[in-house]
């Protein structure tokens, strides 16, 4: 009797187990088909001479050291990148930060401001803003327009060489959508006593906000400042339609120097070198970014999980 | 459990034997056999309605062919093309652009060559000599041209008019300097040429050709022209830029990625002249609120090779891959050479390389006085064909990369010079060991 019911259970047990996978197979199947079979297969063309319409053909390091030694354009399109994510992510972070407590505060039609507020990071990432954005930011463009009210001469926002970049960062900083909602969160789960307590000590706002706020906070930054510093080294979209890496190549991302190596020179495996050099550059980056958070985020649990 | 699966897995196999062996019987029992052909082209709205529309013409007297249409703009088809070609997904009529015969015939035989479809296509009307310089590679025939381009000037003829400025002139270097400062005498915020980058790189390649009289890159992976040659365009395009004659490239390289129909400034009357393809005409002239003429190219009086851009507008290709290339060659055919083709497609893809395709046409006075005049005017200064390696992408890049430095006065036409020919010697070896 005992054994029988044993068995039904290992029986139901093993076949929710089948109901499982059978829930989870839409997700294992992309993720073989679409990131880990390709993952591995950009591995092995980085090591070849490789057309993407002729066979592959083994040529070892070779497109490594040409990226290294070689390449015109490889260590200015690394610069220009890392140039870019030291804007756009920290920029996006405070903007965020910023938002996310004109929004935590008790205002009329609340819920209204927070919808509104989060509309650019869905529309944010799509060509028709981008395009948008070209022509708001034109020499004679709306910004432009805008400024000349107060007698400021016209910028070349996007057509400059020393401008564009930064125009360009700030498409990304102005796409704070989802960094703000979980600021907005973290906000919420700030303690009210602990408000009260600065009061009654005495604290100013300003105070308040970096002796309290900003410590609470730390786990949400360091979150957002991963996940944005992982999106912002491959940014593509914007460089790629509203300045084709232009002007004068002052906005040639990593990623659109990838794109140009393998879709316009048809080079595959120039292109998978790149890429893999990216995921190494990112993934070293990221360990940096852990391995200091013991430093300055603070848990109020200790850090337990 | 297990006997269930295998329960299942018996009664498909079963459903798919009896389907194929009953859809096998159904396609012999059809006697013309049903068949689908892909048709992929770029272009304009102008170029899309007249294609769709003989599509419709087509599919309609042979009903037994369904043909899917697909179609959209310039800017991505290259990348969609190859990777469907790597794919072996892609349509069974392709349509590609000269500048890609030669990178495309690189990577092996993609598609049908024509030079063996003589018996199923009707090629009587096309030059020879056209498309055994631009649509082949040897003696492979890639496509057939679908029309006859130049590179050209299209003017804003009211404000050249407004300006005092004659269009109908023997247009030289000088003559654009000197129009141009009169132009900016006459309002400071007008200039007398936009250009897009791509456009000053044809201005270049047009220069060192009219100087040397040969390519700008030798076959033999050498460079075609002196420091001095170059040093004299680099200097003559910063000489544009400092007097005004064309718009600072701070205002056009926004507007890099389209035409000129889709160019505010140019839509407002900023600029007198675009230099454009002739297969451009039609949009722009669409688009503009203004009379639009047009002029030949500059070409000086000393020039050693008049050096004009001519080209195929489009080359039409066979799949090799495709499954029904008999049926594919018969579209084709119809699509070149039927009356009622030609005159719903009329200059949609340039002026038709077809000679009957023109008579009729010009019989029924369908096209565009001005697209022709420009072809005309041009022909006889035509450059000839270019070789492989002048219309290599990578070549491309990098004179566009130091057009760029000149133009934003980041280096003297000298330093520009200087690198640019140490960079172009250098990608040449690589391309030349690569080989």
């Amino acid at each position: 009797m005992k054994s029988l019911t044993l068995r039904n259970k290992k029986t139901s047990w093993k076949r929710s187990q089948n109901i499982g996978l059978l829930y989870i197979a839409p997700w294992i199947i992309g993720f073989l088909v679409f990131q880990l079979y390709p993952f591995i297969v950009s591995l092995i063309y980085s090591f070849a001479d490789f057309s993407i319409i002729k066979t592959p053909e083994f040529v070892g390091l070779k497109n490594y050291i040409n990226l290294f030694t070689k390449d015109r354009l490889f260590y200015h399109s690394l610069k220009t990148t890392f140039i870019y994510v030291l804007i756009a992510v920290p920029g996006k972070l405070i903007f965020a930060l910023i938002i996310a407590l004109i929004l935590n505060m008790k205002l009329k039609y609340i819920n209204f401001y927070r919808t509104i507020y989060y509309m650019p990071s869905i529309l944010g990432g799509s060509v028709a803003v981008s395009i948008l954005w070209r022509f708001l930011f034109a020499r004679n463009g709306l910004v432009n327009i805008l400024l000349s009210k107060f007698s400021i001469a016209p910028i070349d926002w996007l057509g400059s060489p020393d401008v564009a970049l930064y125009t360009i960062s700030l498409l990304k900083v102005w796409q704070f959508g989802s960094s703000m909602v979980l600021f907005l969160a973290g906000l919420k789960q700030i303690p009210g006593e602990l408000y009260e307590a600065a009061k009654v000590d005495g604290a100013g706002k300003i105070r308040t906000f970096f002796s309290v706020t900003l410590p609470l906070l730390t786990p949400i930054i360091f979150f957002n400042l991963i996940m944005q510093m992982v999106n912002a080294f491959q940014e593509f979209t914007s460089a790629f339609v509203v300045t084709q890496g232009g002007p004068l190549r002052s906005t040639y991302l990593y990623g659109l120097m990838l794109y140009e190596q393998g879709f316009r020179f048809l080079k595959m495996g120039y292109a998978s070198a790149q890429s893999w050099i990216l995921f190494i550059i990112i993934m070293a980056m990221t360990a940096l970014v852990f391995k200091s958070s013991p430093y300055w985020t603070y848990y109020d649990d200790e850090g337990d999980f | 459990m297990k006997k269930s699966v295998k329960r299942i897995m018996v009664v498909c196999i079963l459903a798919i034997l009896t389907l194929s062996i009953v859809g096998g019987l159904s396609i012999q029992a059809a006697k013309p056999k049903k068949v689908q052909l892909r048709f992929s082209w770029w272009g304009n709205d102008a170029r899309h309605k007249a294609t769709l529309k003989a599509i419709e013409l087509y599919t309609k007297k042979n009903p037994h062919v369904e043909i899917m249409a697909e179609y959209g703009g310039f800017g991505t088809y290259y990348q969609k093309l190859l990777t469907q070609l790597a794919g072996r997904t892609a349509a069974d009529i392709i349509q590609i652009d000269y500048k890609w015969v030669n990178d495309l015939a690189s990577q092996g035989k993609l598609f049908v060559d024509m030079s063996k479809m003589s018996n199923k296509i009707d090629m009587s009307g096309f030059d020879k000599k056209f498309v055994k310089d631009q649509c082949a590679v040897g003696d492979y025939i890639l496509g057939l041209p679908t029309g006859i381009s130049v590179l050209g000037l299209i003017g804003n003829d009211s404000l050249l008019k407004e300006a005092g400025i004659n269009i109908d002139q023997d247009w030289d270097w000088d003559k654009i300097i000197e129009e141009g400062v009169k132009l900016q005498k006459f309002d400071k915020n007008k200039h007398l040429l936009y250009m897009k980058t791509i456009h000053y790189y044809y201005l270049t390649k047009v220069m060192l050709k009219q100087k040397t009289g040969t390519d700008f890159i030798n076959d033999d992976y050498t460079l075609a022209f002196t420091k001095k040659d170059l040093v004299d365009v680099f200097s003559y395009i910063r000489k544009m830029i400092d007097l005004g004659v064309v718009p600072p490239l701070e205002e056009t390289v926004l507007f890099d990625g389209g035409d000129p129909d889709q160019n505010p400034n140019w839509l407002q009357g900023q600029y007198a002249f675009n230099s454009n393809q002739a297969s451009k005409l039609a949009a722009i002239i669409g688009a503009s609120k203004f009379d639009i003429d047009v002029a030949r190219y500059p070409v000086p009086k000393n020039a050693k090779n008049p050096g004009l851009i001519t080209s195929p507008a489009q080359i039409l290709t066979i799949n090799k891959n495709s499954d029904h290339i008999d049926e594919a060659a018969k579209f084709v055919n119809w699509f070149f050479n039927d009356p009622e083709a030609i005159l719903t497609l009329r200059d949609t893809r340039g002026l038709p390389a077809v000679k009957k395709a023109r008579e009729i046409l010009m019989k029924e006075n369908l096209l565009d006085e001005r697209v022709v005049r420009m072809v005309d005017v041009t022909l006889p200064f035509s450059g000839g064909a270019e070789n492989a390696l002048s219309l290599n992408q990578e070549i491309e890049t990098i004179v566009e990369d130091y057009i760029h430095q000149v133009g934003f006065k980041k280096l003297t036409p000298e330093k520009a010079a200087d690198n640019m020919m140490k960079d172009l010697n250098y990608k040449l070896q690589e391309l030349k060991s690569a080989k």
